[in-house]
């Protein structure tokens, strides 16, 4: 008749094991879920970035042909090259990339990058533009390469 | 749970990763570039690509390189060596230390350095949608006490914990999963944007021991840009006689086209340089045009890469090791795409290296994995369990067809429909077969069970839906359930995952080396069951034409399709194939001429099976998709 007092604790025990496992299981469960959660929200977010950034990838290349057909209207003075010009910067503007308009303008590197240093009367200013720079929507598309002014007395000074 | 990154601090690039779902995953910054510029405007706090931009506005206070000073003392040789073409002004601070001063205050490198960490925490940040307060950073293996405490320092003043300073080299060789591995050396060649690295390492059994490193402080990617740019100014200057190093325009659109190049000969054997209007002479535009071929960038950056090996050489010999006692090589920085540099050290090792993962991303990967040991997350994650090999059924022609394939994780269902081979066909085996082979006498049978009672039909035209279910345990529940009827069977098998890793391993082996002969008996099936469908198709279209096909048209189909069931006998695989072609011509005609007859007014009767070729077989299933082409 002793066998069931023996039993019974060990039985207590496996029942607060069991409990034990089947919390960590759960915790493990809720953890895995939040997890898939999280990644449903980023893959659906990666996928609309993947499909920008492979737009932009694809047109970024064409902004080179636009620069050369840029250098090309300097020489060549056909009416004909400008409707080809106009018809690539429709294109372009129809995925919103637009030329960005920042000559005369104080030099923001978020959109520039300076490549020489002008003297001038002022300071900080986009002098010239050495390759234009371009946006799509709200974001930089390609970085301007432009030159700055800077005042020649300024410099000697910070020496 | 904040979770904890690890940062790959570069000389002249940063990187940061982070382990999520067990493996390590490279975070973009908010540029969207997997690397950040080690660059900093120390005035403005900007650190990466908008401050590079600056570098030339603010040469003062635009910090790059800072690496370089980090830990050391201004009285170094390597700092008296480095404050001679740093543009900025370093000077002898607090102990001796190297800082630099701008607009008058002085800044430790830490100080510089934790400006970079931070924006690379707050990428982090945003990318993960959480806070990051714990870091892996790597350090060259080369730094000494100072240098790593700095660097810690660093990170402390970015609001990191540093948990663990790491070698680049050990970073590296854990994210190739070296350390799994028993107790072996390595070689890390690490060639980066502006500096070179050489370690040996030992690896394995819970061991990281560097054995000898070594490197050039001075030697990077760089230098090759600059030796392509040089290259296109000289050959410009010889074909046109003008010297386009001074013109400012010019020289940015050759370095950009030199990069350009350098990258795709990684990939391809010539790369065209075209660089229109690229200056003026006598009012004339004058262009650039030019081809660089592989072979031409390889010998001029040769000397460049022969560089490395001096180094090379004397890290093995400070390990008192001969390139043959290296058992793995593996290859870290962007300049290693370069095949050329990969095939040298293939050469000078005497083993080819290892160049699976992206050279520009080990170093954080393995920083990650560091961070997820440290963490407990590689240690103690429930790895899921998957399937080691693909679960199918046997369909026409005794072909495998797959539901679940290999490495799937468990839990996991599919199901799919089938039909029948023949017409009237009342029952379906279902032959469950686990193997990677396309061929199910190749495969292993786990067991078959037989559905019965379908009511009789023209093949193709039952739907059978077979439902693998595949328990966290590796039980595998197969159901058959005729849609018509609702029908089913179903077996259960407790043995689909119970083999031993090396019965797993030779079933792969097998499957790889029989890849070939495989794919040959899959199409030749393939040919006998396209030619098999299109005689019964041919068979059914002459019945239900009856006498209204004029007879002559009946005769050549009925020889052609007599042709068709002579060659699937002898089964030689084009004779088949162009026999059907064949068949397939002919019977094109009775469909013109039955269109062309406007017969469509008479309902012909379905009619009672007209072709028997049912080998035991083939009372199997066939996809859904082809049967839908069989039944029209």
């Amino acid at each position: 008749m002793d066998t069931p007092k023996k039993i019974k604790p060990v039985k207590e025990e496996i029942k607060s094991e069991v409990k034990q496992e089947t919390l960590e299981w759960k915790n493990k469960y809720l953890r895995a879920l939040a997890d898939y959660h999280n990644l449903e929200k980023r893959t659906s977010d990666q996928l609309n970035s993947g499909i920008i950034n492979a737009k932009k990838t694809f047109l970024s290349h064409f902004l080179s042909v636009l620069d050369n057909i840029d250098r090309a209207e300097i020489f060549i003075t056909d009416p004909g090259l400008k409707i080809v010009r106009d018809e690539l910067v429709k294109v372009l503007k129809d995925e919103q990339i637009v030329e960005m308009d920042i000559l005369s303008k104080p030099f923001n590197p978020h959109v520039a990058e300076c490549v020489a240093l002008v003297d001038d009367d002022n300071e900080g200013i986009v002098k010239e533009i050495v390759r234009k720079g371009y946006m799509i929507g709200d974001t930089l598309l390609r970085p301007a390469q432009v030159k700055v002014s800077q005042k020649k007395l300024q410099v000697n000074k910070s020496e | 749970m904040s979770k904890t990154i690890g940062i790959d601090l570069g000389t002249t690039n940063s990187a940061v990763a982070v382990m999520e779902g067990g493996k390590p995953k490279i975070i973009h910054s908010k540029e969207g570039r997997n690397v950040i510029p080690s660059v900093v405007d120390v005035v403005s706090r900007v650190v990466g690509d908008v401050a590079k931009r600056q570098m030339i506005i603010k040469p003062k206070q635009v910090v790059f390189s800072i690496k370089r000073l980090v830990g050391r003392k201004y009285k170094d040789e390597s700092v008296q060596r480095d404050i001679k073409w740093l543009p900025y002004i370093v000077k002898e601070g607090r102990d001796g230390m190297a800082v630099i001063e701008v607009e008058g205050k002085t800044y430790t490198p830490q100080e510089v350095s934790a400006m970079i960490l931070k924006k690379i925490k707050e990428d982090a940040e945003e990318y993960l949608g959480d806070k990051v307060d714990k870091a892996v950073i790597t350090v060259p293996a080369y730094f000494d006490d100072a240098q790593r405490q700095a660097t810690k320092q660093a990170g402390e003043i970015a609001g990191l914990d540093v948990i663990r300073i790491i070698n680049e080299p050990t970073a590296a060789s854990l994210a190739y999963g070296l350390e799994k591995q028993k107790l072996h050396t390595i070689a890390v060649y690490d060639f980066g944007g502006g500096t070179f690295d050489i370690t040996i390492l030992e690896l394995g059994e819970g061991v990281f021991q560097v054995k000898a490193t070594n490197g050039d402080t001075h030697l990077g990617g760089d230098d090759f840009d600059k030796t392509i740019m040089d290259y296109l100014i000289t050959q410009f200057k010889k074909e046109n006689g003008i010297d386009l190093s001074k013109d400012i325009q010019a020289t940015q659109r050759m370095r950009d086209a030199a990069e350009k190049a350098k990258i795709e000969l990684s990939t391809s054997l010539e790369s065209e340089i075209n660089l229109p209007f690229i200056t003026v002479k006598d009012s004339q535009p004058q262009h650039f045009v030019t081809k660089l071929t592989r072979a031409k960038l390889e010998s001029l950056v040769e000397d460049l890469i022969d560089k490395s090996f001096g180094p090379a050489k004397d890290c093995l010999k400070d390990a008192k090791m001969k390139p043959g006692d290296i058992n793995e090589v593996i290859l870290v920085g962007g300049m290693t795409r370069m095949p050329k540099m990969s095939e040298k050290v293939k050469e000078f090792f005497g083993k080819e290296p290892n160049k699976s993962v992206n050279p520009d991303e080990a170093v954080a990967i393995g920083a990650a994995i560091q961070a997820g040991i440290l963490q407990g997350d590689v240690k103690d994650v429930v790895l899921l369990d998957v399937t080691p090999l693909t679960l199918g059924v046997e369909t026409l022609g005794s072909v495998s067809t797959p539901l679940i394939p290999r490495n799937t994780a468990i839990p996991t269902s599919k199901s799919e429909i089938f039909s029948t081979a023949a017409d009237n066909q009342t029952q379906v085996e279902i032959n469950i077969l686990q193997g990677e082979r396309p061929m199910a006498k190749d495969n292993k049978s786990l067991g078959r069970f037989i559905l019965e009672g379908i009511p009789p039909a023209p093949r193709g035209v039952p739907q059978v839906e077979v439902s693998f279910d595949l328990d966290a345990n590796g039980i595998l529940t197969v159901k058959a359930k005729d849609k018509a009827t609702g029908k089913e069977q179903s077996i259960k098998i407790t043995g689909s995952t119970g083999l031993t890793k090396d019965e797993i391993t030779k079933i792969q082996q097998e499957a790889e080396k029989h890849a070939e002969e495989d794919k040959k008996e899959t199409e030749k099936i393939e040919s006998r069951n396209k030619a098999d469908s299109l005689v019964y198709t041919a068979e059914k279209s002459l019945k239900e034409a009856g006498d209204k096909a004029p007879k002559s048209l009946r005769d050549e189909i009925e020889a052609k399709i007599k042709k068709v069931k002579e060659v699937l006998e002898k089964g030689d695989t084009s004779d088949i194939e162009s026999s059907t072609k064949d068949l397939s011509d002919s019977l094109q005609k009775v469909g013109q001429y039955m269109y062309d007859k406007n017969k469509a007014s008479e309902e012909i009767k379905s009619d009672e099976s007209t072709k028997k070729d049912e080998s035991p077989k083939e009372e199997a299933k066939k996809g859904e998709v082809e049967e839908g082409e069989v039944v029209n």
